[in-house]
């Protein structure tokens, strides 16, 4: 016997899913534009060669490798949500999840896509599968990302089946082919209370593995930098670094995203002011967790003054790059914090300001942690002291990008509930009543 | 001894290892992977195990007619 | 065999012959002015001025504190580049000579930001040479089933660097055994050591402790570049005295 759920929001959560309209048709029509400019652009790279790029001799890497970290990144905002906050059992979070692992199912391949854009002999990267070394930090970072992709689209599709179910059962005046995606794609879900039970058992134990996975692939990302003996890059610290910029920026990212998503698709019942505020705090810790990593990093260089380490020091304090770090700490720190703490409270407006400034803050940061150690090699001698312009290859790919990632999230919220229906049910259902324990030790959603 | 340190040192030095590596990783989690949508999808009514508790216990069962 | 040089700072007068030498024994490819000072000219062999100590001024002439410095790959026993690379296209041999395989070379360039010492170039367009420099090319080349080494002409987009001419020791290596005799190691000479102007460098094998090289860096003068950063590099630097 299918489980009985009532949710009071699924007609205002199945709405959007009645179909595109016409300024849907219109975005999707720019954004495939911007990926056929950056594809345009691409092609240009693939006959003529990486020189159409900004890249020499000594920054071999720059915008491609800043958008490899930042994509990747901004995936960590998902699996936070659903994952980690899901074992610390913060019940609030139920609306938000599919949202934001969303964000990580469609950020991911773009982090990939980065690293294949940047490789001088793109049609050899299975020689990484033939004669991979796993010496090289690559080769953790392609177990990894492949792992955590490959992860995250099951935990995806999980949290997912029920839903499509429901559309299956619901929308049967869609198109046909959009009915038949939905039988197809739902396995013949019945939604008996045991496949409920062996559903959550599941989500259980992979959101376990998913966090182990979220903490070890920013870490394995920013080895590819830390294990080198670069100044600038050789840190014990980038590790813990890159991981809470991960979740700083991709946690700001669902704030942007659910503001969007709740006036577009007018789900303000469905999504309340309340999620932002707890989001908010989140943010509000983890941004004076950054600063606390900047300054012990920086600290500790400048009191040690090596003179490798503080040539590439000043380039950031003082230097070439003094403009984007001083903006990138404003944008990531100051704003943000100011906003956060005395304006962000029940106002979405202001926590989506601060939240894009956060992103854009953090897509400078990694570009100022990977570029200006390039552009101070130890051989200090004229003939390489590195500057680095990008061109406007590099720029229409990263656009590109961008915009794929946000083509696909928004054909995906046509056609599939943005707010999971099935797990918000029971959040919804008589919140007074409190629940026992299940043997594992997990609370049923009940109270606030 | 050092047969053992040579053995794991080719391991991360040689070319191959690596890939053998990252399929066998996809590889496995592709098997547990479907070994657990399988189990989820059937679920069935006599199951114990998988029976959640009775009613009264469980919120979820309510006395909705269907 | 460790193949090691040993370059004396104090004959070296910096007339570049050994960069030029190179880069006709290794088809190096030429690039245009503006590329060249966006910075990505190859050199296997570079010749620049190096401050003694990157946080004073080098001084004003006649009073100028600097090392006039040649640089070839430094062929480290440690290297850096070799630990970062995914695919093995570049690894150290055992004779100590890093190589670079050019067929297997994804481009990554993982190698060339792990190099301390820069000595690591990258092809950002097909490589090109104009009138007469496109008829004298070496035709020498190191190349096997998925190998392709030495001066054999790269595609675009793989890293090269200088490789010690290995082309010329299977040479002579093969020579030798032609001639059905050993092989004797002051038969391998790089083309810039065979063209040094101020005979200020030398080529041997490390190990043999009574070859040139190994007495060289026995000196009070020798040095190598970066000693405290690990890498062993095995090119040793005599001192201007």
């Amino acid at each position: 016997m299918p489980e009985q759920r009532i949710n009071k929001h699924e007609s205002s959560i199945l709405a959007p899913l009645r179909g595109p309209t016409n300024g849907d048709r219109l975005l999707w029509a720019i954004l495939v534009g911007l990926v056929g400019l950056g594809g345009y652009a691409y092609y240009q790279q693939w006959t003529s060669g990486l020189g159409v790029t900004g890249l020499n001799r000594p920054v071999y890497w720059g915008v491609y490798i800043t958008n490899f970290v930042f994509f990747i990144g901004l995936a960590h905002s998902g699996t936070f949500i659903s994952a980690i906050l899901r074992l610390a059992g913060a019940e609030w979070r139920k609306p938000l999840t599919r949202a934001a692992e969303a964000i990580t199912i469609f950020s991911l391949p773009f982090g990939v896509s980065s690293i294949l854009i940047d490789m001088g002999r793109p049609e050899r990267a299975l020689n990484v599968i033939f004669y991979g070394r796993f010496q090289s930090p690559l080769l953790w970072d392609f177990t990894a990302v492949s792992l955590y992709m490959f992860s995250s689209v099951v935990f995806f599709y999980l949290s997912l089946l029920p839903d499509i179910a429901l559309c299956r059962d619901r929308l049967t005046d869609a198109p046909a082919w959009q009915q038949w995606m939905y039988r197809l794609l739902a396995l013949g879900w019945q939604g008996s209370p045991q496949q409920y039970h062996r559903l959550e058992r599941v989500l259980d134990g992979m959101a376990i593995f998913m966090t182990m996975l979220v903490v070890t692939v920013h870490t394995v990302v920013s080895w590819v930098f830390g294990m080198t003996v670069q100044p600038g890059w050789h840190s014990a610290l980038i590790g813990p670094f890159f991981l809470l910029g991960a979740i700083f920026s991709g946690t700001a990212a669902v704030v942007i995203v659910l503001a969007v998503l709740r006036r577009v698709y007018h789900l303000e019942a469905a999504l309340p002011v309340s999620l932002f505020n707890s989001l908010r705090k989140l943010l509000i810790v983890f941004t004076l967790g950054w600063l606390y990593m900047m300054v012990a990093e920086y600290l500790t260089i400048f009191y040690g003054s090596l003179s490798e380490e503080m040539a590439v020091f000043w380039q950031k304090f003082s230097g070439d790059f003094a403009w984007m770090f001083w903006t990138m700490v404003v944008m990531v720190f100051v704003l943000p914090l100011i906003i956060y703490v005395f304006l962000g409270k029940d106002r979405i407006g202001w926590m989506v300001t601060a939240s894009v400034l956060v992103n854009i803050g953090m897509w400078l940061e990694r570009y100022v942690v990977i570029v200006p150690t390039e552009t101070r090699p130890r051989l200090l001698y004229e003939l390489v002291i590195g500057t680095y312009t990008p061109t406007w290859i590099e720029g229409a790919i990263t656009l590109a990008l961008f915009s794929g990632m946000i083509l696909l999230y928004a054909a995906f919220t046509r056609y599939f509930p943005i707010v999971p229906v099935w797990e918000t049910a029971d959040v919804v259902e008589e919140a007074a009543e409190t629940t026992p324990r299940r043997r594992w030790g997990i609370q049923r959603a009940g109270t606030k | 001894m050092e047969q053992i340190v040579s053995v794991i040192s080719a391991f991360f030095t040689d070319a191959g290892p690596g890939g053998v590596v990252v399929l066998s990783v996809i590889v496995l989690a592709s098997f547990i992977y479907l070994i657990l949508i399988r189990w989820i999808l059937q679920a069935d009514e006599d199951d114990e195990l998988s029976a959640p508790p009775k009613a009264g216990r469980d919120f979820r069962q309510r006395s909705f007619n269907k | 065999m460790r193949w090691s040089m040993v370059i004396d700072l104090d004959k070296c007068v910096a007339c570049q012959g050994c960069s030029i030498a190179c880069r006709f024994e290794n088809n190096t490819p030429v690039v245009r002015p503006d590329e060249a000072i966006k910075g990505r000219a190859i050199r296997w062999n570079d010749v620049f001025p190096l401050p003694i100590n990157p946080n004073e001024e080098s001084g004003e002439y006649p009073n100028v504190k600097t090392h006039y410095l040649t640089r070839p790959c430094m062929h480290c026993d440690n290297p850096p580049c070799v630990k970062v690379c995914p695919v093995r296209a570049t690894f150290k041999n055992e004779e100590g000579l890093v190589q670079q395989n050019y067929a297997r070379c994804i481009g990554c360039r993982f190698c060339t930001v792990a190099c301390p010492y820069g000595v690591r170039y990258f092809n950002w367009y097909e490589p090109e040479w104009e009138g007469s420099l496109a008829v004298y090319r070496n035709p020498d080349r190191i190349e096997s089933e998925d190998d392709l080494e030495g001066p054999a002409v790269r595609p675009k987009g793989v890293v090269e660097k200088c490789t010690f001419c290995i082309h010329r020791l299977q040479k002579v290596r093969a020579h030798a055994s032609d001639e059905k005799r050993a092989f004797r190691a002051d038969e391998y000479i790089p083309a810039c050591v065979q063209t040094c102007t101020g005979k200020a460098r030398f080529f041997g094998d490390l190990d043999d402790p009574e070859s040139t090289v190994s007495l060289l860096a026995k000196s009070p003068r020798a040095f190598r570049l970066l000693e405290d950063v690990g890498t062993h590099p095995k090119v040793i630097y005599l001192k201007e005295g």
